[in-house]
């Protein structure tokens, strides 16, 4: 469970099927196209591979199967979000694959909203809030607890394996 | 008188006539006799009588002269003369008085006659003695002695004569009264007996003429009435004479040509069963009539017959031709729709041949434009391609772009308050890149999705030349099958049609027939009735052997004549409803028929 | 003896001339929409030689100045119009289509086979009732195998001649050639008297048909009742296409949707804008619902 949002901050937004998320900017490194992804064998399903980012392998999550979307092929506006998570005191980059990224948005706390307790398709505790911007609502994710630890060391090891490709 | 000859008749009249031609004539001559008689006794009695009397007196007045002059005279000489003059007279005297003794009427004349004698002697003597003194010239004593004698006695004479003159006189006028008397009753006599005559004569001829003329007259009239052909009359015989008989005779005539008219009058009202009675063997017309009645009967009986066999023979020569008629009439509605079938489907055929040429056609255009549309396709294809080439790099550097902008509003945002004009910019930028890349995204979904259809559609039309040119061969096939299925169904048509026509003619021929022999049959019966008028043995007329026909199924079509058409007037009226009640139960007629 | 008078002339009967031709022709195709080309002098003439015989008259323009001018002339008009119509019939003629009707009609219409059903069907241009009878041996063979079935067929011809005929129901036995042998047993009554070839339909198959005159050309048919299928077979050929497509119309309004009208087999609807599809050789269906 993540704490209340209680200072404006700037967000991109990136959308996954019909849904549109925000991370907080601070943990976006930089967007990517999607390049040449390679393929780690025995990893999960969402994980897609590792990229290379100017010599150096960043792990890729299919987000959409991350969140237990079904697939879909790849497009042209397909964005890894490469981000950067703090996990035991330790930074792990992480490219996040999603179906387009929008733009940077600021949002004021008073246009954030808590998770909904109930009848969410998501788990809550991946959530940190709920924004609403016109009609579209915005899921702003908990990035870090989306990644819990061992999935960071699979993603370790992965991109230990595959660095060289 | 009725009962007497014309010639008796005549005869009796003109004798009845002749007597009283000859009474009168006998009358006549009676009178013209006692007229004779008078005329007679005047001529040949009195007159001679008072002639010579006359001469007598005149001769004694000479005489007395004569003495007076002998008297007187005083020579010898002359009493010489005038005493040859006595002489001579007194000779003629006596000559007369001998003559008048003839002619004495009477004896009252000859009384008379005897005196004038007696007076003459008388005389005589006073006039000789008178002579005898004159001679001797005794003038004296003689003119004494005349005057005391001979005066006297010759007056005494002469009164005699005159007696007798008046007389005789008295006898002619007697006897001319009585002439006067017989001329005026033979006159009255004849003129009554003339009218008489007459009058019996016109009588006699009229009644004979009467008698003659009036049933004469009569006859003539009957005679002129049966010219005229009148027998009905029937003349009134009352007499025995010649008119009796002719009128007799007459009657029988009529009566006979009224036998004959009888007959004549049978055989036109048909019948011919009378026979002629002859009048005679010299009848004519009644053998003429017998003749004709022979052969009548006998053409009749032929004709009746033959009537008979063809009034029968018609009557089934017109069933039979009804029947071919009908069976011609079936046929040619048989004919009638199968060539109206044959027209109408060669009228299909003919319009599948036209659609199929007309597809052929189609066809053709078809595959021609889906050539060329092919080849347009293909150079839109390559033009697409092209851009949608372009589009792909605008498209990139648009992403590119995009990417960069995002990239540096998050370098920005990262870098906090320091980067806080970039991220606007950057922000700017992103957008301009987002639009072109909407754009270049639409331009190139639009490329796409037109390279993909031109694509397809080249394809597809690549692949439907062939299909389109196979299609225009089996529509080249259809419409070369369907044209000769036209022409052989053409064929047919207007083999139906002729056929068609043949059979309607017949049918019209055998309708024709029909008719015909319903008209001949019709004319027969005609006929046999005609002839069934003659009646020529003396059963009964003969029946006309075929009945008429009260029923020809063409004369009298039996139906419940429903109303005629239109209901055009009131659109939307029911006139024709189901009846769920309708129920046919059977009738009458079922029970002439059973299962099978 | 010149009791008879002289015999007809046999041309004086047979002309009829150029000019009555288009005189009857006109009113033949106006009145009955019966097309009357050339071809048909004969046929005419031969037709109205009866009417004229029975009438009396000496030729044929004297009958044509009896029906047109005279005060008569409406009387002969049924006896016209009775002469001048074809009417050729026979039972199961082009059989093709009473199978169909039994074996697919019935049954695509037959939505529920547990309802009782009262199929009606129009028999249009009935003639002398062979159709009719056909159609209603059929169904009554049809009404043996499929409770509740019953059936009402309305016979309709313009020649009250032909109808008489139907409605006496009496046929001469070579015309029942082709009933089969089990359906004569059921359905026909043969005459008693043995001299006599004549056979009737039986009663019951009688009653199952009602004849009402009707003429085609009339504006409005005045029919109550709507129908599950229409005879209409081998009328139509003796129309021209513009008089087919009228009287097809007026008949597809008595047509409930989904009924069958069935057209003589040399007849075809190709070409006139009528409201029906064609489901098989010369049928053809009324659509369910009428776009």
């Amino acid at each position: 469970m993540s704490t209340p949002i209680a200072t404006s901050a700037q967000y991109i937004t990136f959308q996954l099927g019909n849904e549109l998320f925000a991370i907080d900017v601070a943990q976006v490194r930089e967007i990517l196209e999607l390049s040449l992804v390679t393929r780690v064998p025995t990893s999960p399903d969402y994980m897609r591979g590792v990229v290379n980012v100017r010599s150096k392998a960043i792990p890729v999550v299919d987000l959409r199967l991350k969140f237990g979307l079904p697939a879909v092929p790849d497009t042209l506006v397909s964005r890894v979000v490469v981000m950067e998570i703090e996990l035991d005191g330790e930074t792990c980059i992480v490219g996040g694959l999603a179906d387009s990224v929008h733009e940077v948005i600021e949002l004021e706390p008073a246009q954030i909203s808590p998770p909904p307790r109930l009848a969410s398709r998501w788990r809550t505790e991946l959530i940190r809030g709920m924004a609403r911007r016109g009609e579209q609502f915005i899921i702003i994710l908990d990035i870090a607890a989306v990644f819990s630890s061992d999935e960071i060391a699979l993603l370790k090891n992965g991109t230990a394996e595959t660095v060289t490709t | 008188m009725k009962n007497w000859k014309i010639g008796n008749r005549i005869t009796v009249g003109f004798a009845a006539v002749l007597l009283i031609a000859a009474t009168l004539g006998l009358y006549a001559y009676i009178q013209l006799r006692a007229i004779q008689r008078g005329t007679a006794h005047i001529t040949e009695d009195t007159m001679p009588s008072i002639n010579v009397i006359s001469g007598i007196d005149s001769r004694a007045r000479e005489v007395y002269a004569t003495v007076l002059n002998h008297v007187l005279a005083d020579n010898k000489s002359d009493m010489e003369a005038l005493e040859k003059t006595l002489e001579d007279h007194s000779g003629l005297n006596t000559e007369d008085f001998k003559k008048y003794g003839s002619l004495v009427s009477d004896s009252h004349d000859q009384d008379l006659l005897d005196k004038a004698q007696v007076c003459r002697k008388n005389y005589d003597v006073a006039r000789e003695d008178i002579l005898a003194l004159s001679r001797e010239l005794k003038n004296k004593e003689a003119i004494a002695l005349i005057h005391s004698k001979l005066t006297p006695s010759y007056r005494q004479y002469l009164q005699a004569l005159d007696d007798i003159v008046t007389y005789n006189e008295k006898l002619g006028e007697q006897a001319s009264t009585a002439i006067n008397t017989s001329i005026r009753n033979s006159v009255s006599g004849i003129i009554v007996g003339v009218v008489a005559a007459i009058l019996i004569g016109l009588t006699i001829a009229w009644f004979i003429t009467r008698s003659i003329t009036v049933p004469l007259a009569s006859a003539t009239a009957a005679v002129g009435d049966v010219a005229k052909g009148n027998l009905s009359i029937t003349l009134t015989v009352n007499s025995r004479d010649e008119i009796g008989q002719i009128t007799a005779s007459l009657n029988s005539m009529i009566e006979g040509l009224r036998g004959t008219s009888r007959v004549a009058d049978a055989i036109a009202g048909g019948d011919l069963t009378h026979d002629v009675k002859l009048l005679s063997d010299q009848d004519t017309l009644g053998h003429s009539l017998t003749k004709m009645l022979e052969n009548l009967r006998k053409i009749v009986g032929e004709v009746s017959s033959a009537a008979n066999n063809v009034a029968s023979g018609s009557e089934q020569m017109s069933a039979t031709a009804q029947q071919l008629s009908e069976g011609a009439s079936e046929q040619a509605a048989a004919a009638e729709e199968s060539t109206s079938s044959m027209e109408e489907m060669s009228a299909s055929i003919q319009q599948n041949a036209d659609n199929a040429k007309q597809t052929d056609k189609l066809a053709g255009r078809a595959a021609e434009d889906a050539k060329t549309s092919g080849t347009s396709v293909s150079q839109t294809v390559a033009a697409m391609k092209e851009i949608a080439d372009k589009i792909a790099i605008i498209e990139e550097i648009a992403r590119k772009t995009d990417l960069l902008a995002l990239n540096a509003a998050v370098e920005a945002a990262r870098a906090g308050e320091h980067g806080k004009g970039f991220a606007v910019v950057a922000s700017e930028v992103r957008k301009l890149a987002e639009r072109s890349q909407t754009a270049a995204a639409d331009i190139s979904r639009l490329t796409g999705g037109g390279v993909r259809l031109a694509h397809e559609a080249g394809d597809l039309l690549t692949k439907l030349v062939p299909d389109i040119r196979k299609t225009a061969e089996l529509v080249q096939e259809i419409a070369a099958s369907c044209g000769e299925q036209t022409t052989g169904s053409n064929q047919v048509s207007k083999a139906m049609q002729q056929l068609d026509q043949v059979i309607q003619q017949n049918s019209s021929a055998a309708e024709e027939m029909a008719s015909t022999a319903e008209e001949l049959a019709s004319q027969a019966q005609q006929l046999q009735g005609s002839i069934s008028f003659f009646k020529v043995s003396s059963a009964p007329a003969s029946a006309p052997a075929v009945s008429h026909r009260k029923n020809s199924p063409l004369k009298s079509s039996p139906k419940a004549i429903h109303a005629i058409p239109s209901r055009n007037g009131k659109p939307g009226a029911v006139a024709i409803a189901l009846d769920n009640n309708h129920n046919v139960r059977g009738d009458a007629r079922d029970g002439e028929f059973q299962h099978y | 003896m010149s009791i008879l008078p002289p015999p007809p002339e046999t041309s004086e009967i047979l002309q009829l001339t150029p000019e009555s031709f288009a005189r009857f022709a006109a009113f033949i195709t106006k009145t009955l929409g019966i097309k009357m080309s050339e071809n048909k002098i004969p046929m005419l003439q031969s037709r109205l030689q009866r009417r004229m015989r029975a009438r009396g008259l000496r030729n044929i323009d004297r009958y044509r100045d009896f029906l047109f001018n005279s005060t008569e002339g409406d009387a002969e008009l049924v006896d016209f119009i009775d002469a001048v119509t074809t009417n050729k019939t026979d039972f199961f003629r082009e059989p093709h289509h009473f199978n169909y009707l039994r074996r697919t009609a019935l049954p695509t219409l037959d939505t529920d086979p547990e309802r009782p059903w009262h199929f009606k069907l129009w028999c249009a241009g009935c003639s002398t009732g062979e159709e009719p009878y056909t159609l209603s041996m059929v169904l009554s063979e049809h009404a043996a195998e499929r409770t509740g079935f019953d059936f009402t067929i309305l016979a309709t011809d313009i020649s009250t001649r032909v109808l008489q005929t139907a409605r006496e129901a009496v046929y001469d036995e070579p015309r029942i050639e082709p009933v089969a042998d089990e359906l004569r047993k059921k359905y026909l009554l043969r005459s008693r008297s043995p001299g006599r070839n004549l056979v009737r339909i039986v009663p019951g198959l009688r009653r199952h048909v009602q004849f009402n005159r009707l003429n085609f050309m009339d504006a409005d048919y005045g029919v109550a009742d709507m129908f599950d299928a229409i005879f209409f077979r081998n009328v139509m050929i003796y129309f021209d296409k513009p008089t087919q497509e009228a009287v097809i119309r007026k008949l597809c309004r008595n047509l409930k949707p989904g009924g069958y009208l069935f057209v003589g087999h040399s007849e075809s609807l190709i070409g006139i804008d009528v409201p029906v599809r064609m489901v098989a050789s010369a049928v053809y269906q009324k659509p369910l619902s009428v776009a």
